[in-house]
């Protein structure tokens, strides 16, 4: 009698484990391809999810304020058709970007409609930050799951991207950390961002932006006179 | 006397050929393919020039292209499966024309503008040769140039997915993106775009990709040669040298500035897992005197046709 107990008991323990196994796989790497969208500043959404943030919002260190009075704002990258960088990118209206994983490729590849400003994003699954890195434009972006959630962080930017437009710099200490999970049954993604620059920034800042996931598909937005 | 004999037994002997090649058909004689060989040679010795003509149209497969239609692409979906060794395409690619990089490929038509010029219709012409090469070239400010010339330069990141191929020009700002889509027909009223719209299927270890919808903005090469919102891309795309290479076939067809399609072939080699950053408005500097000086170019010129 005791030994059929403890036989059923650790039936029901495996099938629990089972379970819990499926659910944890499913939990830990949903697909997040596709295209969205960055919902409006006035939108709430349901559980009453919305926008928080923004890179204006920024507290600088004394050296990096002083800095910033001047700089010209006519030469604002956004207004020279130049990349904007993640932290201004992903968090400027409208912004539409596409999630491309392909089979086996250990990466994440994100695209922007944008291309003058958004350029492309090479996120890579499974390793560190490359050695020697030569600092660029949008940096090199290694990512982790943690749980739903789509941990990045990137380092290695060159100084050629404002923090926001009022000309805010960033040095070559800029670290960004972005999570992403999808909400609402997968037809919104939670994106949170935030920025660590010890050598301007005066603590971390971090914004939240919901994105939409559409049935469209992405388009074509080029930089023209 | 002796060098006479000889002479007369030469020509003789050309006569003789000649006319056993013209009666044979294509099945010439070896002493007829020796004397022409012969001719040839001298012809290139004192250095007689072939006549101009426009290079012959090849004609390729590619130029049939499968259209589809809702049903036919419904029906056609358990056939149209990438190969095997699909995921393995992935990568950048740089193109690559030099001898001792190619393994023995050979890619055609490596000049391509007399190619398309030989092709092009009077208006094109007229409208090529009216051009400023700078000052109306959007690739020289960093702005799109569209697809065409990103076929002959740089190279892209092949990115296979199941329901769309995407290949990410290394000079996205200027090049873009072009999205293959693998499950659908061309949509109807497209809009013109820079890039246009593209479509693709497998024929068996080639990926065909059909590309129309363009805006007449851009160029068909840097040399400025123009197209119409008619022209049509066609590539053939395939895995060669164990996979090494991506083989491209192109073929341009534009029935309102071409008297007829060209085509060329291009070698990418496989260089990394990821493209390198390579932003094109790097330098405003640069960017800025050259566009104003090609800009103070052409207000130069139109005050001079103005006065």
């Amino acid at each position: 009698m005791r030994g059929a107990l403890v036989i059923a008991i650790a039936v029901f323990l495996m099938c629990v484990s089972r379970v819990e196994g499926q659910s944890g796989k499913a939990l830990t790497a949903p697909d997040l391809t596709g295209v969205y969208q960055v919902i409006s500043p006035d939108e709430t959404l349901p559980g009453g999810l919305r926008n928080s943030g923004a890179p204006e919002d920024i507290a600088l260190r004394p050296e990096a304020s002083a800095q910033m009075q001047g700089i010209d704002v006519a030469q604002d990258p956004e207004k020279m058709c130049q990349p904007l960088g993640p932290f201004r990118m992903m968090a400027r209206a409208s912004t539409k970007i596409e999630l491309v994983s392909p089979p086996s490729s250990g990466m994440i590849v994100m695209l922007f409609e944008n291309i003058s400003h958004g350029y492309f994003r090479t996120i890579f699954l499974d390793r560190p930050h490359p050695e020697g890195m030569v600092p660029a434009w949008h940096g090199y972006s290694v990512g982790r799951w943690e749980g739903n959630t789509l941990v990045i962080e990137s380092v290695g930017f060159n100084e050629r991207t404002w923090l926001n437009s009022r000309g805010a710099q960033h040095s070559d200490a800029l670290r960004l950390v972005e999570r992403i999970r999808p909400v609402l049954a997968g037809k919104y993604l939670e994106y949170r961002m935030t920025a660590d620059d010890a050598k301007t920034l005066a603590k971390p800042y971090t914004y939240t932006r919901y994105y939409e996931k559409l049935a469209t598909e992405i388009g074509e937005d080029v930089c023209e006179e | 006397m002796k060098v006479l004999i000889v002479v007369v037994v030469v020509l003789g002997l050309m006569g003789v050929s000649f006319a056993v090649g013209l009666h044979a058909g294509a099945e010439r004689t070896a002493l007829f393919t020796l004397v022409k060989d012969l001719k040839v040679r001298v012809e290139g010795l004192i250095g007689r020039n072939a006549p101009v003509a426009p290079p012959p149209v090849e004609h390729h497969e590619s130029s049939i292209v499968r259209l589809y239609d809702d049903v036919s692409i419904a029906r056609e979906q358990a056939e149209n499966q990438p190969p095997s060794d699909y995921a393995d395409w992935i990568g950048f690619y740089r193109m690559t024309n030099r001898p001792k990089d190619l393994d023995g490929l050979r890619p055609t038509n490596e000049v391509l503008a007399p190619v398309i010029n030989a092709r092009l219709q009077p208006w094109a012409i007229a409208k090529m040769e009216a051009t400023d090469g700078e000052a109306d070239d959007t690739g020289q400010i960093c702005q799109p140039t569209g697809l065409f010339r990103a076929t002959n330069v740089g190279g892209f990141m092949f990115l296979p997915d199941p329901a769309k191929v995407l290949l990410v020009y290394t000079t996205i700002e200027t090049a873009g993106v072009q999205r293959v889509y693998m499950k659908r027909t061309h949509p109807r009223n497209l809009r013109p775009t820079w890039n246009g719209d593209s479509i693709g299927y497998w024929e068996g270890d080639t990926l065909v990709v059909d590309t129309i919808g363009f805006n007449d903005k851009s160029w068909l090469q840097s040399t400025m040669q123009p197209h119409t919102e008619e022209a049509r891309l066609i590539q053939r795309i395939r895995r060669v040298k164990d996979g090494k290479f991506l083989e491209i076939h192109y073929t341009v067809e534009d029935r309102k500035a071409l008297a007829s399609a060209y085509t060329y072939v291009r070698y990418y080699k496989k260089e990394a897992e990821s493209m390198p950053e390579v932003v094109c408005n790097d330098d405003l500097q640069i960017w800025r005197e050259f566009r104003n000086t090609a800009l103070e170019r052409q207000r130069t010129s139109a005050r001079e046709v103005r006065d």
